[in-house]
């Protein structure tokens, strides 16, 4: 069997997760999604251990809360609004990704007819109804946060 | 398990998560109360509802996030050697944090 390369040489690295030939609209989706994905393992990961502190007692739960939740601390309630946020955005672009890659909103496969249709036309309009919903709950957690209208007041 | 089933997971657990975890964003940042209070989160921690779900999600969301953490890594890494290492590596990593997190879901609702 043959040995497989260590690397392609087109491998293009972390600078391919910015620059992978062009950079459209659906590219930095992309870059997105991935900084957001990452960034949300290693928190889930923080999060289990921090949260599992109220199979202790209340007394450890309520003292693990007084110093790290964002009720004690403005620049650690802004740093919960970030992780928000990318849940947010990894969400509703997630929901894209999982309709587009099971084959819907593509459009129906035709003969290439010019002047061409490229399905990128089709897609973008539920990307864009995608990316106004995901804008609609920001702007929730703009006020639940920082404006007195959620858990934070 | 066939590469196409495990990405199959993949999606359904994100698809899971758009409501498992839309609604835990929504009910503790966005629903106003007190929900890290102490009182609100042993109501929680009581009701069986919440322990069940949070096991589904601890699942879903694990697997979700280490299945894409590995296909970051075996960009990068290609070796059927390396890839094994990953596999190994990324599912003990899983199966001790739902492990734990199993436990301190389910010991306040019989304590
Ligand atoms: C809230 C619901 C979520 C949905 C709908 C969702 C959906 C998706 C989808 C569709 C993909 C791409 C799969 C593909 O292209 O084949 C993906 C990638 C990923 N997701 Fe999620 N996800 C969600 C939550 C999460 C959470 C909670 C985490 C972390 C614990 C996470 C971590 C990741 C990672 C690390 C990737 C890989 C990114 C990459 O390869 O660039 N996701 N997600
Ligand atoms: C900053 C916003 C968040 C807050 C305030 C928060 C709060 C909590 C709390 C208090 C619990 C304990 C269960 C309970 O009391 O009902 C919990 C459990 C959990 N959270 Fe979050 N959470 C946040 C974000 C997230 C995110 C982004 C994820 C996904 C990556 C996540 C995933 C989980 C999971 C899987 C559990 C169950 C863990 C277990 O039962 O051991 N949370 N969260």
């Amino acid at each position: 069997m043959e040995r497989k390369k260590r690397h392609y040489p087109n491998f293009p690295g972390v600078v391919g997760w910015i620059y992978g030939g062009n950079l459209n609209f659906e590219r930095v989706l992309f870059l997105l999604h991935r900084i957001t994905g990452l960034a949300l393992i290693f928190y889930l990961f923080a999060h289990i251990i921090v949260v599992g502190f109220r199979a202790y007692s209340p007394q450890m739960w309520e003292m693990v809360m007084g110093r790290i939740s964002g009720h004690a601390n403005p620049v650690i309630l802004f740093f919960e609004w970030l992780l928000v946020l990318a849940v947010i955005f990894h969400m509703f672009n997630g929901m894209r990704l999982i309709f587009l890659e099971l084959g819907f909103f593509v459009g129906k496969p035709s003969r290439p007819v010019y002047p061409y249709r490229t399905s990128i036309d089709r897609q973008r309009i539920f990307t864009w109804i995608m990316m106004i919903l995901a804008s609609i709950f920001v702007i929730w957690s703009i006020f639940a946060f920082f404006m007195g209208g959620g858990s934070h007041a | 398990m066939r590469e196409g089933r495990l990405w199959l997971l993949h999606l359904i657990a994100g698809f899971l998560m758009f409501f498992l975890l839309g609604s835990h964003i929504f009910f503790m940042h966005m629903a106003g109360g007190e929900p890290l209070s102490v009182e609100e989160t042993f109501a929680r921690a009581k009701n069986i509802a919440f322990p069940l779900m949070y096991t589904i999600f601890v699942a879903a969301a694990l697997y979700h996030g280490l299945y894409g953490l590995r296909g970051i890594l075996f960009e990068r890494f290609h070796t059927p050697f390396s890839q094994k290492v990953i596999n190994w590596l990324l599912s003990f990593l899983g199966t001790v944090w739902f492990l734990y997190a199993l436990a301190t879901t389910w010991i306040p609702f019989f304590k």
